[in-house]
């Protein structure tokens, strides 16, 4: 732990040596150095310890958890320095532009600032990696969450910071107008920082994949049941076909299709669904294809939500835009991206409030909620079918058992004040009786 | 090098250091205390206890009061830190506490109602309380649900209570303020106590009021940053934390019939609701009142507390205004100086 606070108070030492070197008037020189140093200190440091705990037995298992974070952390570290030590030469060749021609200098300052957020992301991953590490070692699992959090917060301030770095790059050079700013704005940019914010509503598993053992099911039982099994693979091929509308937003036309298909699903199956005998795996075939149908709904509405979250995501950048020329006008621009970060959280905070607030959205997530769980209980009720023969308790079964007893202990409850009253009733009377 | 690159710089540098003295403060902090205020457990009933809040003098008021919380989170928010608590203020002002501990529902709790928690939990919790200090009625100090229900409670059982008083509760629900109202209009409530098997989840419930405030989020974790410097600073944040994140689930069939019954029909105003087969008249409300609103509450608008006033029976109530939100009335540090003063004063007039 000693060697762990030494390490971290060296690596803060050394940012801020570093930041002075950069300042200085040979940064190329004076950040190498810097850099040399803290490498020699944390080899130092790091061969103390494994020296230190080598030969004490009692500590091994806490020896091999320090020596994997110090690993960690110093490989991590030593990579993060690395681009540091690049990025100060990135910014040497930059501020040393005698000679050079203007596209040039121009294009070591987009380099920089291209090794400047990849430095950046590296560092973050080692703050990450360290905090998973040091999380094993620290008690209580909420502090991660908090981490994590924060890290995420973070990143997202840094993302921020890429996508608007063309426009501070205008400010600084004085080309800079409402119109250009508008331009530079890339939608496909931004998306990313909107799914950043808003990482719930953009789940990285699909629905499809989810059903995709559903599909098998519904494709095997036909081919052992009947000779349909070509029918219903064209018919899936024709979905596949006409799904290039989902991607393309056409909602409206996306629906249209699908409800047709729906229908010839429906009306093709029905009939040979009335030959085959009742049965747990026929009832199973039934809810997948119920199920299939709620989750292409799912996923039509799941992108319209999306669908608002971008757009509202641009509204943001509108009122930016108009915030940053303001700014220019009054000849205030801040050279500090904190106040510009915050000034772009209360905008956001006011756009998605009424995006939030509107009818659409309120039927929109209530409507993705309703359908993700009756996906889920569809799924649970097969799962329930396929172990029904096995010696398994099943959700429902414990359901019954559960009201059954609730209803027990209600009766009981019941009768217990009913007696605990009339026994006082027949105390006060008695009483009374022998009084009389 | 341009003035906004060192800048960049500095902000990295700046950051990084917080990060890692918060890293070092976080291994000397070893467990996050929260609810430390001594109490015993005087009476339990399957998940429930009810505590009475240890006196090291005899109470100055006679008639005891007993703190009904919301089902949602727990009552540790009352008591979150030795310098922000409004329980200890209570008991410094000469009051006898009692205090309701739901715990932690589980699959079996599934079929609790409205009736269970009412007519029963709270009914024997008052009960208990009326015996063992020998006085027909006590007083009720109830917050957001927990008002709710206690309203309801007050309603049908006036003659156990002396004075009620209620903080940021929910009443009329047909306003449409805040997002939580809003959304509640359009989800079916019966898909989802069904898809969670009867039992819903506290981090659901979290995770609908973090996306009342979007931005919430973002602007707590560039708080914490700005904390991690400072032990105490960081700790307070903690507790918060911790208190936030130990929500329990909510049994299904209660859950279900308040958001369908008060959220959606809004029966209580409407003379309509009932609970146990019988039918709750805010009109035999007949106790003195004190209803507490915070003016910036976002999950309990005001005008979804205020009507309270309006519906009720009683000739003796007052309307309370706070500046500040749902929780901060409670752990701000305006609310140390004013909010119990004023309560304890209001109960002291009517003891």
């Amino acid at each position: 732990m000693e060697t762990q606070q030494k390490a971290m108070n060296s690596f803060v030492e050394t940012a801020n040596k570093f930041q002075e070197a950069m300042k200085s008037e040979n940064p190329m020189e004076k950040s190498t150095e810097v850099y040399k140093n803290w490498w020699e200190n944390q080899m130092a440091m790091f061969n103390n310890t494994t020296t230190e705990h080598k030969t004490d037995n009692k500590v091994n298992e806490t020896f091999e958890k320090s020596e994997e974070f110090f690993k960690n952390m110093y490989t991590a570290q030593l990579d993060a320095f690395k681009k540091a030590a690049d990025f100060n030469l990135g910014m040497y060749n930059t501020l040393n532009s005698f000679g050079k021609t203007s596209t040039e200098t121009n294009q070591n300052f987009l380099d920089l600032n291209s090794t400047w957020n990849t430095l950046f992301e590296s560092w973050n991953k080692t703050l990450n990696s360290t905090m998973h590490s040091l999380n094993t070692m620290m008690p209580g699992t909420s502090h991660q969450e908090l981490f994590k959090n924060a890290m995420n917060t973070n990143a997202l301030y840094f993302k921020l910071q890429d996508f608007y770095k063309p426009f501070f790059q205008a400010f600084h050079t004085k080309d800079f107008s409402y119109e250009g700013m508008k331009n530079m704005f890339d939608p496909s940019n931004y998306k990313k920082v909107t799914e950043e914010l808003f990482s719930s509503f953009f789940p990285t598993t699909n629905l499809n994949t989810m059903l995709e053992s559903n599909m098998k099911m519904v494709k095997d039982f036909f081919a052992n049941n009947t000779t349909v099994n070509k029918d219903f693979q064209e018919y899936w091929k024709l979905f596949t076909d006409k799904f290039p509308y989902l991607i393309s937003g056409d909602f409206a036309k996306f629906t249209e299709t699908f409800k047709g298909f729906n229908t010839s699903l429906t009306e093709t199956f029905s009939p040979i669904m009335k030959l085959v005998a009742p049965s747990k795996e026929k009832e199973n075939v039934e809810l997948a294809m119920v199920n299939f149908d709620k989750a292409a709904t799912y996923q039509l509405k799941l992108n319209e939500l999306q669908n608002h979250l971008y757009k509202t995501g641009q509204h943001v950048s509108t009122d930016m835009f108009t915030y940053l020329t303001e700014k220019m006008k009054e000849t205030t621009m801040t050279t500090s991206f904190q106040p510009f970060f915050n000034e772009w959280v209360n905008i956001n905070e006011k756009h998605y409030t009424n995006l939030f607030s509107t009818e659409e959205f309120s039927k929109l997530k209530a409507d993705l909620t309703t359908l993700s769980f009756e996906i889920k209980k569809n799924l649970e009720k097969q799962f329930e079918n396929r172990i029904e023969s096995l010696p398994l308790v099943v959700k429902s079964e414990m359901d019954e058992l559960y009201k059954t007893i609730h209803d027990l202990k209600k009766t009981v409850k019941t009768l217990e004040s009913k007696l605990a009253t009339e026994t006082t009733t027949t105390r006060t009377t008695t009483k009374k009786t022998a009084t009389v | 090098m341009q003035d906004f690159q060192l800048s960049m710089l500095k902000d990295f540098s700046d950051n990084t250091s917080k990060f890692l003295k918060g890293m070092e403060l976080l291994q000397d902090i070893k467990e996050v205390d929260i609810a430390s205020t001594p109490k015993t457990e005087v009476y339990h009933e399957d998940k429930l206890k009810l505590y009475r809040y240890n006196r090291d003098t005899k109470a100055t008021f006679k008639t005891p009061v007993l703190i009904v919380y919301a089902l949602v989170n727990t009552y540790q928010m009352l008591d979150l830190q030795p310098d922000r608590s409004y329980i200890k203020n209570l008991l410094e002002a000469g009051l006898d506490v009692y205090l309701i501990d739901w715990g932690y529902p589980t699959k079996m709790d599934k079929y609790l109602s409205m009736d269970d928690y009412i007519n029963g939990y709270i009914n024997n919790c008052v009960d208990y309380v009326r015996k063992e200090n020998k006085v027909d009625k006590i007083n009720i100090l109830s917050i957001c649900q927990g008002g709710t229900f206690s309203v309801i409670y007050s309603s049908l059982f006036p003659e156990k209570i002396k004075n009620l008083v209620t903080h940021v509760t929910p009443i009329d629900f047909s306003v449409n303020d805040g997002l939580l109202f809003r959304w509640s209009k359009d989800m079916d409530f019966e898909k989802l106590v069904e898809g969670f098997d009867g039992l819903v989840p506290g981090s659901f419930l979290n995770d609908g009021f973090e996306m009342l405030k979007p931005m919430m989020k973002i602007q707590k974790s560039t708080g914490l940053i700005n904390s991690m410097e400072e032990k105490t600073k960081l700790l307070n944040f903690l507790r918060m934390e911790k208190w936030i994140n130990a929500s329990p689930d909510q049994a299904g069939a209660c859950f279900l019939q308040f958001m369908q019954d008060l959220y959606q029909g809004n029966k209580l105003i409407k003379g309509e609701l009932e609970v146990g087969g019988k039918k709750v008249n805010l009109k035999n409300l007949t106790m003195p009142l004190l209803n507490i609103y915070a003016t910036y509450d976002h999950l309990v608008p005001p005008t979804a507390t205020i009507p309270l006033n309006d519906y009720v029976g009683t000739k003796d109530k007052t309307i309370y205004k706070f500046e500040g939100g749902h929780i901060g009335v409670f752990v701000g540090g305006k609310s140390q100086k004013e909010l119990s003063p004023a309560v304890t004063k209001w109960l002291k007039e009517r003891d």
